[in-house]
């Protein structure tokens, strides 16, 4: 073999070189983005003392970082609000969007579209935008569904329920997380072959006994996957427990590794946070391998039968009032409180009750206020450069990774998938500071740090969502499309320009809109590592909300969300367009 | 035309190394049709594959049209692309993006020497004739039944007029009626077109009706070849004798000859039988295949009849297929749809016509 390998390089030279040079292309720019700055953090967690950046002179090797997070009861206080917190949320996302995903696709409940809206529209709000409105929803004195609740159940004072405790960071965690939860399970018991409902059914099986006993162990896999997921998404979450949670007395990862970098008084706490960052990471990569496990069996379990026979669908009859009060009330909570919410907040300064308070006059101060900022003037621009910039990086990047993973016979390809699907693991958090200690210590080499590059590279951290959508096409591409090709008389780069990229651009484009719309909601990286220069909408938005401005903060919201729904109807026109 | 000469190709798995062909040899001359048939497994699309430059031998030679493709002696591999074939694959790969005709022109648009425009429209019209579709020239390929994805594919090869053309299972994904059609309108296509190919199938029937020359395949390994006629009532072994669907084997003794005849001692008498010019010795264990078309199933007892019992009765629509007790025997005979029908648990006799049961060697 060895013999023949070097003839191959001379008969067919250019087939070689060509798919060399991508490899090679690839290969380091996903080694560069995803690997060198969690090597940093590694080398950081055990370099003091703990304010130096690790390639400082004078810093030394030590282990005190990790004594100083593993003092109690500070550590176990740590991982009892982590958790609780990330296991009310799963819990409650994961009730809410099964039982949605069940009337959906198992029951023969009115108005499904209406369903799909609510269930989804939540996927298009930034985080920050959602805590915010919740804030309004759930305060506890004048919170809409507070208010509400005192007036139909006559009940005096304040409450009853307060948004900044572990439950109100856990509704609004489990909140945004139903949406995942929907399409998840839904997606599930689509590919369930029906017959194995049937065929329970015909055995004289009700549809709750069978649900228990056939629909749920055969999704196990699944079902236990999108938990796990869930879980890490939340343990993740920054913005909750960082606006939500601090009024709590709440601590979790995410925001104790914030606070070591940015604390009230003193220096940023490097080596602590690197610490904290590297415990978390370690955390997150056991669920990710648990992930990847629970996967596997479900790809075993292959349910998919391929015919389209729509599964029977069970009859509601008398219940189908009460499913659909189920999904009106999910929608108002989810979707049209939100928006009026918000609107009101920013056309009023401040929220209150219609019908039930006195209204204060509308101004369009928090407009004006806004749109005379440089800064969030600035800041419109800058983000749609950094999300689109990076969404082009990832999509390109990510597709040529899954064409070596999915079709080549290259010798790394089972690492580079794990370094390509193993980036949704790690915390945005976590990302940020490794980003900001790795681009610190080099900045007299690449001046990057300060300059809207640095948020370009590290919003092209997020591999996984790109990598997901482009490998699932590639797979899914018949490889004798590629061998009539070469049959035909193709040389190889004939066959990728004219076979393989026509058939996966609708998943490239799908993987660019989805890392666009990732991108333009965040706001923890931009937080962590952005610069007064270089202003981004949602850290804006934080600005505001924490000083108690919450009429510009809702005010730049509602912008974003406009911005974000122009986009979205312009981008998604005009690439499925051109796809089409 | 092709010329493979000890081709040896392994594939390395979890369990370890898997010799898929091993050591084969064979023709196709100009003109002809081949095919490579076989059961699952059997080494023969690996083979169509390393023709076609899609897998690369261990060792062996592959000449085109006196052309050597590969040789691992003198060390030559060329890629699939520039090898002078066509090829029609088993999910026909029509490529979804484009429309037929730009389906059908793509050969003509990637080689070294295009043809104008003009030309390549004219070839395109041309070879969806030959296929009978030129009214789904400007239809979307997706919007295509199994049975016109199968044209297409078939069009996409004949138009770079390609010295050979292979075959891999291309009627396996249709329907039994379409095969049917679609198997003898390949023929008559095939000889007009002089059309030199290798055809890979697991279908007997396939395999008589379209070549030339079938080579059938077992375990990587050539297990016979020769024409249609040849392999089919001249099976050289037990497995050939099992995949031409000899249908009943009984084991037995050779007793002696007579008249150009074996007799086989097979327990419940002697029977008669074909020697396919292998010669046997006397008391030596032998197989004879019997097909259920050579045994005559009546209510009278005949010269050389034996008793059985009728088990059951099944109406084929071109005849009836009954299964018989013999002894501890259970054998299935065919019978026109013109003869005399019998019941479940009817006793009878069978004749067992000399010339169609055949002697065969047991393969250890």
């Amino acid at each position: 073999m060895s013999v023949m390998s070097s003839q191959e390089s001379i008969l067919s030279g250019r087939r070689i070189s060509l798919t060399w040079v991508i490899q090679a292309a690839a290969v380091l720019i996903l080694l560069y983005l995803v690997s060198v700055p969690l090597f940093m953090n590694l080398v950081t967690a055990f370099r003091g003392p703990p304010e130096s950046l690790p390639l400082d002179p004078g810093t030394f090797f030590t282990f005190d970082n990790f004594k100083s997070i593993y003092q109690f009861p500070r550590v176990l206080t740590i991982f009892r609000d982590t958790f609780a917190f990330a296991l009310g949320s799963v819990a409650l996302a994961f009730v809410f969007g099964f039982t949605l995903a069940f009337l959906v696709e198992r029951t023969d409940m009115p108005f499904k579209t209406v369903v799909y809206v609510t269930a989804l529209t939540p996927l298009m709000m930034p985080t920050i935008v959602v805590v915010l409105a919740w804030m309004f929803m759930l305060g506890n004195s004048g919170g809409l569904i507070n208010v509400l609740i005192r007036t139909v159940l006559h009940l005096p004072g304040t409450g009853p329920f307060d948004v900044f405790s572990l439950y109100g960071m856990i509704i609004i965690q489990g909140a945004s997380l139903i949406p995942l939860a929907f399409l998840f399970s839904s997606s599930a018991l689509k590919g369930m072959a029906p017959s194995f409902e049937e065929a329970s059914a015909a055995s004289g099986a009700f549809f709750l006994t069978t649900l228990r006993r056939v629909t749920l162990p055969v999704l196990r896999p699944h079902l236990l996957s999108l938990l796990i997921l869930m879980f890490i998404l939340s343990i993740e979450t920054f913005e909750v427990p960082a606006l939500v949670g601090v009024g709590a007395q709440r601590q979790v990862f995410a925001t104790e590794i914030y606070w070591s970098l940015n604390p009230s008084i003193g220096l940023p706490q490097y080596g602590e946070a690197a610490s904290l960052a590297l415990t978390f990471l370690a955390i997150a990569y056991f669920l990710f391998f648990e992930y990847s496990r629970q996967m596997r069996d479900a790809a075993r379990f292959a349910t998919v039968t391929g015919k389209g026979f729509r599964p029977r669908q069970i009859e509601l009859g008398r219940w189908k009032a009460a499913a659909f009060a189920f999904v009106a009330v999910i929608g108002l909570v989810q979707v049209v409180f939100p928006i009026v919410v918000l609107l009101m907040a920013s056309f009023m300064n401040r929220f209150v009750v219609p019908f039930l308070q006195p209204l204060p006059p509308l101004t369009l101060h928090a407009y004006r206020d806004v749109l005379t900022d440089p800064r969030f003037l600035a800041a419109i621009p800058n983000t749609i450069f950094v999300a689109g910039t990076s969404a082009f990086i990832v999509s390109t990047v990510s597709s040529a990774i899954a064409w070596l993973v999915g079709r080549s016979s290259f010798p790394g390809r089972k690492l580079l998938d794990f370094i390509a699907s193993s980036s949704v693991t790690v915390p945005s958090v976590v990302v940020a500071f490794s980003f900001l200690i790795f681009y610190l210590s080099i900045v007299d080499w690449l001046p990057v740090y300060g300059t809207i590059w640095i948020l370009v590279l590290v919003f092209s951290y997020r591999m996984t969502v790109g990598y997901r959508i482009n490998l699932a096409a590639i797979t899914q591409l018949s490889r004798e499309l590629e061998e009539a090709s070469e049959a035909s008389g193709a040389a190889w780069p004939t066959t990728f320009r004219r076979i393989v990229i026509p058939l996966i651009m609708p998943s490239f484009v799908a993987s660019f809109l989805l890392v666009f719309f990732l991108g333009f909601r965040d706001a923890t990286l931009p937080l962590i590592i952005g610069s007064r220069d270089t202003p981004m909408l949602t850290p804006l938005i934080w600005e505001h909300i924490q000083v108690g401005e919450l009429g510009p903060a809702a005010a730049e919201s509602v912008i974003s969300l406009i911005i974000m729904l122009i986009i979205g109807t312009l981008m998604r026109k005009f690439l499925f367009g051109y796809v089409k | 035309m092709l010329k493979v000469e000890n081709l040896v190709k392994s594939y390395r798995t979890v369990h370890g190394t898997v010799q898929a062909v091993k050591k084969v040899s064979f023709e196709v001359g100009t003109g002809e049709i081949v095919t490579l048939l076989g059961p699952s497994g059997c080494g023969k699309t690996t083979i169509l594959r390393c023709v076609a430059g899609l897998e690369r031998p261990d060792s062996g030679t592959i000449s085109i049209d006196g052309e050597p493709v590969f040789s691992d002696s003198a060390r030559r591999y060329v890629p699939t692309h520039a090898r002078p074939i066509a090829m029609v694959f088993q999910s026909y790969a029509i490529w979804p993006h484009m429309t037929v005709a730009e389906n059908v022109a793509y050969p003509l648009t990637v080689g070294r020497n295009k043809p104008n425009k003009r030309e390549i429209a004219d070839r395109v019209a041309h070879a969806l004739e030959l296929v009978r579709i030129p009214e789904l020239a400007q239809r979307s390929a997706t919007l295509l039944s199994g049975g016109q994805q199968q044209r297409v594919a078939v069009a996409r090869a004949l138009i770079r007029k390609a010295k050979l053309i292979l075959f891999d299972e291309p009627l396996s994904n249709l329907d039994a009626k379409l095969r049917e059609e679609m198997r003898i309108e390949f023929k008559e296509l095939f000889s007009r077109e002089a059309v030199s190919a290798l055809y890979v199938t697991h279908d007997l029937l396939e395999a008589l009706v379209l070549s030339h020359r079938v080579v059938v395949m077992n375990s990587g390994n050539i297990a016979q070849s020769g024409s249609p006629r040849d392999v089919y009532s001249h099976p050289r072994d037990e497995f050939m004798a099992d995949f031409m669907g000899a249908g009943n084997v009984i084991e037995g003794k050779v007793a002696g000859e007579s008249n150009g005849f074996i007799q086989v001692d097979v327990g419940f008498g002697t029977l008669s039988s074909a020697s396919n010019g292998q010669s046997f010795s006397k008391g030596q264990s032998v197989i004879v295949a019997i097909r259920p078309e050579a045994i005559t199933l009546s209510g009278d007892v005949g010269l050389l009849s034996f008793p059985c019992r009728v088990l059951t009765d099944a109406f084929l629509g071109t005849g009836m297929e009954y299964l018989i007790a013999l002894q501890e025997h259970r054998l299935r005979v065919r019978m026109p749809p013109t003869a005399a029908a019998f019941d479940i648990d009817d006793e009878a006799f069978i004749n067992i016509r000399p010339e169609s049961c055949v002697v065969l060697q047991r393969l250890n």
